[in-house]
């Protein structure tokens, strides 16, 4: 299968006044339709960095990112947000939602964006797959971070999108509520062959996935097949490999 | 960082833009009423230059007291509010910090301390600067009026007065503090919990029945009671500053009580009249973060207020005090004759001393002699009867030949006596024809008698007529001349006999002016001209101080629009991140400036009439004793300040839209990644 979203020698410097941070160097990455890719590092090591380029949201400083074969550089503003809008959905790490909106309201944005008018019971549908169905007009500051962080996971979800970049969905979850948002992300990639790439610190989450791709200091030191790997000692090898890098 | 302080110091440099703003606020605020004051000073030095023309001008520039007194308070009020704005809201945006410093175990008086702290910093170094820059300004304006004035009006050189420097100062420092206190004590108050939350910005704040209730209540009752019984009927100098003050103030406060519903019930007809996605967002966005719009749509209706309500009052002043008062003489066609060519303008007669503003005894006898037979003539002396002018020792009366003041029919209008009860009285001894105000003052009536100042001791005048002089003066017979003045006349006024040919007489005052090349003839007509443009000029430099206080406003509007731009980052990451396009981001934020606009310039339009309205019926015209129908007044002068106004409804959502563009043009042209926050 073809890939449908490419990182070409991806590389990404900030400059703060003299010093120079290396986040990303020449990052090579690929993942194909309907996979399920987790990315681990330790913190800092430029997952985030990553995530956010591979959804057009920052230029590389150089390299390529492509979706379905078509460059991002070189692509107007408006071109790369109707990608964000219609093809990427984003779980971001810190504030998700939209403050004045309810839930419901927030769930539904990105079709309120697109100028498509979100079918009620579509929103109802995904807040209770989230397991908000009673929370339907609270406000996210009414909202725990983890029900917060379960209503971006279903605005995410709402247009159907491509691919969903998820960074740290989990992080501030509870086990429970933590293994219902990695059902869901797991269901959108078996049933609706949606792409999911989601950054983690949670050995168990990244378990869930078909690849765990190792992040250090801005480069890739690693990859491991799930496929391949024994189901029982899946979480136990992520987590062998993740020691071995935090050495 | 050595101690607590250190952290209010490490606020400032970490938040330039806001602490920058805030001290531009301060800045403002400081140098624009001083700089009013500057202007007011250099209008009276210019007028008041030469001793004893006050006499003689001084009643022009008295009448635009009040005027100026409001204007001053405005523009103060103006960069006070600024000033509150912006520290009110660098505040409440800072609620989070607040909780994340009380959760880490500091005491609410710690906080309170780093607060005021970086406040007074602020305070000090704003109104350093701005009694710095306050000279510069006022000198800016006081040319700007000047080039546009030409030699209609003298201004003089005035420098800032030590009061009025001290009292900005002062103004600039209590109101920063206050303005951070009271939101500062509000954010230490809640839990450290609570502020940690995302901030209030989600608008839960709802809307207070009882205080919507008893601000519509206010207005109403305000409005209801000086419509049906103008207290300008009856009020009189001093109380009718105060009551009008009074009443102005109580009109602003139910203003402020109504405009959190207003906005609510605007926002619901917007959602109406703006569909779509855009419209949707904007109208919820207006509705929900009420604080935040209430703050901008507030200074914008409170810019628009001041605008209407000064310009309607300067009008209604005018045209209903001063102008009505000369229509008598105009109707007569009356001209007078005098060494001033006032026609030049003001600045001519300043340049002169009394000496040659005086009619020498020669010219005198030769104007008479020349008009006789075709014209009633009365030769005006002008004194200053401190007990029977309305302003004291601040405004002049004639001193007449009451037969011939009679004879002209222009010079006294009765509203109690007539000429008939009059003139006996005024031949026989010391009559007066008084404003109400006078006869009021002095608790006396048609055919009392009062003591005024004579230049030997005190004199008993009776009381021959009440009513309304030219230019709101009071009259003297002079058949006690001799104990006011020794001065010649300063003018004659001449009134043609109704077969007089026109022509005719007309080539008799050419050969006058060409004997006395001194002399000059003044229409009426062409004086009230003169005087028009002159109050105009006057106008002018009042609206150079209004210029003030709207540029104080304007960037107000701009203040919290950029110090909301800069809060709801995030938001605008966030937005553009999930595929919100540049162009419609700019659709949002600019319609939703705009509606903020539109709200705040309906109400300050509306808010404006009711003040405006509401300053005629409490202030009336009786201090200089005219009186007038102040319904139809009212109606009159809102017409010039409605057009005022319509201009600042349609400029008041462009402003805003600038405002809140520009600083947003700058978070958007950068990557959304930007505008992600990294940290909570
Ligand atoms: N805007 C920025 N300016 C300067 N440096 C940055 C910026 N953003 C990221 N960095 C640096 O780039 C590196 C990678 O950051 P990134 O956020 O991608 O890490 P991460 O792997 O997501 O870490 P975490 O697991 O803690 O979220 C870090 O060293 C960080 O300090
Ligand atoms: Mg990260």
């Amino acid at each position: 299968m073809a890939a449908v979203l490419q990182a070409e020698k991806l590389s990404k410097q900030y400059h703060m006044g003299t010093v120079t941070v290396d986040a990303l160097r020449g990052v090579d990455f690929h993942i194909e339709a309907g996979e399920f890719v987790a990315i681990m590092g330790p913190s800092g090591s430029g997952k985030s960095t990553l995530l956010h380029l591979l959804g057009g949201l920052d230029n590389p400083t150089s390299g390529d990112v492509l979706l379905d074969g078509r460059r991002y550089r070189g692509m107007s503003d408006d071109q790369l947000t109707l990608i964000r809008r219609r093809q990427i959905g984003f779980i971001f790490q810190f504030f998700n939602l939209l403050p004045t909106l309810t839930a419901a309201e927030n769930v539904a944005l990105p079709l309120v964006i697109d100028g498509k008018r979100p079918t009620p019971e579509r929103v109802a549908d995904l807040l209770a797959l989230i397991g908000l169905g009673d929370r339907h007009d609270h406000r996210p500051h009414q909202l725990s971070g983890g029900q917060q962080q379960r209503v971006a996971i279903a605005r995410a979800l709402v247009t159907q999108p491509k691919i969903v970049l998820a960074d740290e969905p989990t992080g501030n979850l509870d086990s429970q509520s933590g293994q219902a948002v990695l059902d869901l992300l797991r269901r959108a990639c078996d049933e609706h062959d949606q792409t999911i790439i989601m950054v983690t610190h949670d050995h168990h989450a990244a378990a869930t996935a078909d690849r765990v791709v190792f992040l250090k200091d801005g480069g890739i030191v690693n990859t491991l097949d799930m496929n391949m790997t024994d189901g029982k000692t899946r979480t136990q090898t992520v987590a062998a490999v993740m020691a071995d890098l935090e050495l | 960082m050595k101690s607590i302080y250190g952290l209010a110091w490490r606020n400032l440099s970490a938040n330039r833009v806001r602490s920058l703003l805030s001290v531009l606020a301060v800045i403002l605020g400081v140098s624009v009423t001083i700089a009013g004051s500057i202007i007011i000073e250099s209008v009276r030095e210019g007028v008041l230059k030469s001793e004893e023309l006050r006499v003689l001008m001084e009643g022009l520039i008295g009448l635009l007291d009040p005027a100026m007194l409001f204007i001053g308070i405005a523009v103060m009020m103006a960069g006070g509010f600024l000033i509150f704005n912006t520290f009110g809201m660098a505040i409440t945006q800072r609620r989070q910090q607040i909780g994340g410093l009380r959760a880490l175990g500091m005491t609410r008086g710690q906080v309170m301390r780093v607060i005021l702290a970086e406040a007074a910093l602020l305070a000090v170094v704003g109104v350093v600067l701005g009694v710095v820059l306050s000279g510069v300004l006022g000198q800016v304006m006081v040319a700007f009026i000047k080039q546009l004035a030409g030699d209609m009006l003298a201004f003089g050189d005035a420098a800032p007065t030590m009061p009025v420097v001290v009292f900005a100062a002062v103004m600039g420092l209590v109101i920063t503090l206050f303005s951070v206190l009271i939101p500062a004590r509000r954010a230490a108050r809640v839990a450290p919990l609570d502020a940690l939350r995302k901030p209030e910005a989600a608008g839960v704040e709802g809307i207070s029945r009882w205080k919507t209730a008893l601000g519509a209540l206010l207005l109403t009752a305000l409005l209801a009671y000086v419509i049906a019984a103008p207290p300008g009927e009856w009020v009189t100098y001093p109380l009718d500053f105060t009551l009008t003050l009074l009443f102005v103030g109580l009109w602003l406060a139910g203003v402020s009580l109504v405009l959190p519903a207003l906005i609510s019930l605007a926002a619901q007809l917007g959602k109406r009249l703006m569909p779509g996605t855009i419209g949707r967002l904007v109208t919820d966005n207006v509705q929900r973060a009420r604080g935040r719009t209430s703050l901008t749509v507030f200074t914008l209706a409170f810019a628009l207020l001041v605008l209407i309500g000064l310009t309607g009052f300067l009008k209604f002043f005018l045209l209903y005090g001063i102008g009505s008062s000369m229509e008598p003489a105009e109707e007569r066609d009356a001209l007078f004759i005098t060494r001033v060519d006032i026609l030049k303008g003001w600045g001519a007669t300043i340049a002169l001393d009394l000496d040659s503003i005086l009619l020498t005894e020669e010219e005198h006898q030769a104007i008479l002699e020349t008009v006789e037979g075709s014209a009633y003539t009365v030769s005006s002396y002008f004194v200053v009867v401190p007990e029977i002018s309305f302003l004291g020792d601040a405004y002049f009366s004639y001193m007449l030949d009451p037969t011939l003041a009679r004879n002209t029919q222009s010079m006294f209008t009765f509203t109690e006596g007539d000429w008939d009860f009059a003139l006996p009285i005024m031949e026989a001894g010391c009559g007066v024809l008084v404003v109400p105000a006078v006869a009021a003052r002095h608790n006396a009536g048609l055919g009392d008698t009062i003591s005024v100042t004579g230049r030997d001791g005190p004199l008993e005048c009776t009381i021959a007529g009440i009513g309304s002089g030219v230019a709101g003066a009071s009259i003297i017979s002079d058949t006690v001349r001799d104990q006011i003045t020794d001065m010649n006349p300063a003018l004659v006024l001449v009134v043609p006999y109704a077969d007089t040919d026109p022509v005719t007489f007309q080539a008799t005052l050419d050969a006058l002016v060409a004997a006395y090349p001194t002399l000059h003839i003044v229409q009426i007509t062409g004086f009230m001209v003169v005087l028009e443009d002159s109050l105009d000029i006057v106008n002018v430099s009042l609206n150079a101080m209004l210029l003030l206080a709207t540029f104080a406003a304007a960037f107000g509007v701009v203040n919290t629009m950029m110090m909301s731009m800069d809060e709801r980052r995030h938001e605008f990451g966030l937005l553009r991140a999930i595929g919100t396009t540049r162009a419609q981001m700019r659709r949002l934020i600019i319609s939703e400036a705009a509606l903020m606009g539109i709200i705040g310039g309906v109400v300050g339009f509306l808010a404006g009439i009711g003040v405006l309205v509401i300053i005629v019926m409490t202030y009336g015209l009786n201090s200089i004793g005219v009186a007038q129908n102040l319904r139809t007044a009212a109606m009159a002068s809102a017409q010039p300040a409605a057009v005022m106004g319509l201009v600042g409804v349609i400029v008041a959502p462009i402003i805003a839209s600038l405002a809140a563009w520009l600083p947003a043009r700058g978070i958007l042209r950068e990557k959304p990644v930007a505008a992600i926050p990294r940290l909570q």
